[in-house]
Parts: structure tokens; sequence; C-alpha cells
């Protein structure tokens, strides 16, 4: 009897169905519900209230906790690609975004010290061979990595396909939100991000994407 | 004898030793640098910015390559003139929302802001409302119980309850 009253949690917004229930079933002995006695009536509403207030909080924390708050979702697609001039690798040459208008870019952000990039490399690669001959025209970014380090990886897939461009103190890198790598923005003719893919691209997820954009072009010309 | 030789030893030690503290002293003297209005600025934007690749971490606090790298462009960026709006307005063009730590109160933000107020008053409004309840039953016992002078140790099973407890 006194634990009954002593751990009542009744008045609490946390109650549930089956405090509901049991309120009934203790109702004829609890002393409480004696002096108190509540109708089905009173419960069914505190039951509809309870509900009302834990089904709106399950929602929303359902919700939220089934996110990944790693995963940072790029507001740039859909907006002018943020311009660069950088020093290609081993070069003097400069390469400036502006330049490659007209052309699909594929610019890749990438790393030797990056392991999902190890899986990525031979599936730009396997892209580079699909769609260079139609004019996309593919970039790597060399993120918080030293040249020789970079050298060394990429002679370890053949050598250079592409230009790898040098990001100096990342500031090109912020410029596009980046956050880790790899990541990979996929720029259209008229310089703007088109799709942005957090993590490993690979060949067939590009090709919709790529596909889409070449016959755009197809058609504005 | 060689222990009074490792004692000499020690000693002739321990000399220098019990000098060095006052050389260490002047060695490390304090500097104070006076902070400047560029670097409260700087501060307090770094502040107010989400380190993304943390968890509820500033750029300010986050010793990450990334969040150094922001730092350096939030100073660079105040001093080239640039206002607190417009860097805050560049890493959100380029972070989304999640880059401030402070939601802009707008959309779905605005429950950040209005939840716990709501919750507040809900939280207010269930105390008094189950505070009255559970003064009422005493009152109507005391009531009822008064004039009926037959029953005057009517043991009240809430008070035998709280004695139970309280042993």
């Amino acid at each position: 009897m006194t634990d009954d009253r002593s751990m009542d949690p009744m008045n609490g917004p946390d109650r549930t169905d089956n405090d509901a229930a049991r309120d009934i079933d203790a109702g004829a002995a609890s002393p409480h519900n004696a002096t108190a006695p509540r109708t089905p009536g009173m419960s069914w509403r505190r039951s509809l209230i309870g509900l009302g207030i834990a089904l709106p909080l399950v929602l929303l924390f359902g919700w939220g906790l089934s996110r990944d708050p790693f995963v940072i979702i790029s507001p740039l697609p859909g907006r002018p690609a943020p311009g660069f001039a950088l020093q290609v690798m081993g070069t003097d040459s400069v390469i400036d975004l502006q330049s490659l208008r007209g052309h699909v870019v594929v610019l890749n952000f990438w790393a030797s010290w990056c392991g999902p990039c190890r899986i990525e490399h031979p599936q730009l690669q396997e892209a580079r061979r699909r769609w260079e001959h139609r004019g996309v025209k593919f970039l790597g970014v060399l993120y918080d990595d030293s040249e020789n380090n970079a050298r060394r990886w990429l002679a370890g897939y053949g050598g250079e396909e592409w230009p790898t461009l040098l990001d100096p103190r990342q500031r090109s890198a912020i410029d596009y939100g980046l956050y880790g790598v790899p990541e990979t923005f996929i720029i259209d003719q008229h310089g703007v991000v088109a799709h942005k893919q957090l993590s490993v691209v690979y060949a067939d997820s590009l090709a919709p994407i790529i596909e889409a954009l070449l016959s755009r072009s197809g058609a504005d010309e | 004898m060689s222990l009074l030789l490792a004692l000499t030893l020690i000693l002739a030690q321990a000399t220098p030793l019990t000098s060095s503290p006052q050389a260490g002293d002047s060695a490390n003297t304090v500097i104070t640098v006076q902070e400047t209005d560029l670097d409260r600025r700087a501060r307090d934007l770094s502040a107010r910015l989400r380190c993304p690749v943390c968890q509820s971490q500033s750029i300010e606090e986050s010793n990450s390559p990334l969040a150094r790298e922001m730092r350096a462009l939030v100073r660079e960026k105040l001093a080239a003139g640039e206002s607190e709006e417009d860097i805050e307005r560049y890493f959100f063009e380029r972070y989304g929302g999640s880059i401030l730590l402070d939601p802009r109160p707008e959309g779905f933000n605005l429950a950040v802001y209005i939840l716990p107020a709501i919750a507040l008053i809900a939280g207010i409004t269930i105390v008094i409302v189950s505070a009255r309840k559970w003064l009422r039953p005493a009152a109507a016992t005391a009531a009822t119980s008064s004039p009926d002078t037959a029953a005057p140790d009517e043991p009240d099973p809430d008070l035998a309850a709280w004695e139970e407890i309280n042993r």
C-alpha cells in the first residue's frame, strides 16, 4: 500500500497506457483511489493527454536521433560553384575554374591519408575513361597533404591522369564547405554545382548525373 | 666511504638545483599581451561557429586542423574589413545552418526557442494542478471529521504512510 503511494508517478506527464490500466486494476485496493474514486472516463482522458504529449516527443526524438549528426547537407547544389585559381601540382601553371565554362567538371577533394580515397580512385579513373572524351573535365584538389605523399600515392595507381590542384591552407576546401575527404562536386557547363557527393563516388552512380548534364548541353546547342 | 662520496655528489648536485627556481622564474616571466579589438572580434565570432568535424564545439574551442584554418580565415576576413554578418553568411552559404551554434530563429529552428517555454509553462501548470489535488482531500476530510466527535482519531492513510516512510 505504502509503496503504491510513494512510487506513484500517476500525475507525471510521462504516464503511459499501462499506468492507466493499472489505475483501474488497483482502483478497489488502493486507499488513494478509495478517497478519490476515478471514473473510467477520467482515465481515458488522462491517457489521451499522456499520448498527446508522448507521441509528438517520440516522433521528434525518433526523427532527430536517427539522423547522423556528422553529415552536413551542403547548401551548394543549385548555386554557382565558388571560383578558384589553383596551382597544378608539379607545374607552374594555374587552373581557373572560370576557364572551364562550357564543360562539366568533376572536382574531387582527396588526400593520400584518406582511406576511402583508395576505393574511390579506380572509380574516378573509370569515370574518366567513360566521359573525358565527351568533354568532361576531371580535377583533383589535394586536401591537407604534402605534394610528396600525393605524388607517391598517385604513382601507385599508374600516375596522374588528371591535374591535381594544390590548395594551401584549405581555403578552397572551406569555400566548398568541405569537412572531410573524399568529397566530390559535379559542376555543370554554366558553373553551377549540380551535385555534391559525400564520401566515395562510383562511376555508375555518377552516370545518370553526368549523362543528364551532357544531354542538356546537347539540347542547349 | 662510498656513501659519503655519494652524499657529497648529491649535495653538489643539489646546490645548483636550489638556485634553479630563481633562474626559472626569470626565464618564465609572464608576458602580458594586450588583446586587440580584432582579436576580440575574431574570438567572439569563432565562438559562434560550429566546428564541422566536431560535436558541439566551436571552431574557437576545437584544435582540429580544419577549425584552425577556419579561425585563421575568420581573422583574415575581419582584418580585410568584412563585417561579422558577412562572415557568418559566408560560412552559412557553404556549410548550411548547422555551422551556426545558435540556430537562426526561423522555420523548424523556432522549435528550439519555443518548446522550452511551452514545456516550462506546462510544467508549472502540472505542478499547480497537482498541488491543489494533494491539498484538497486533506481539507475535505478535516471538514467532515471535525464535527464527528465519535471518531476524532480516524487514522489518515496518507499520514500513516508518511510516518511509515519516516520511521
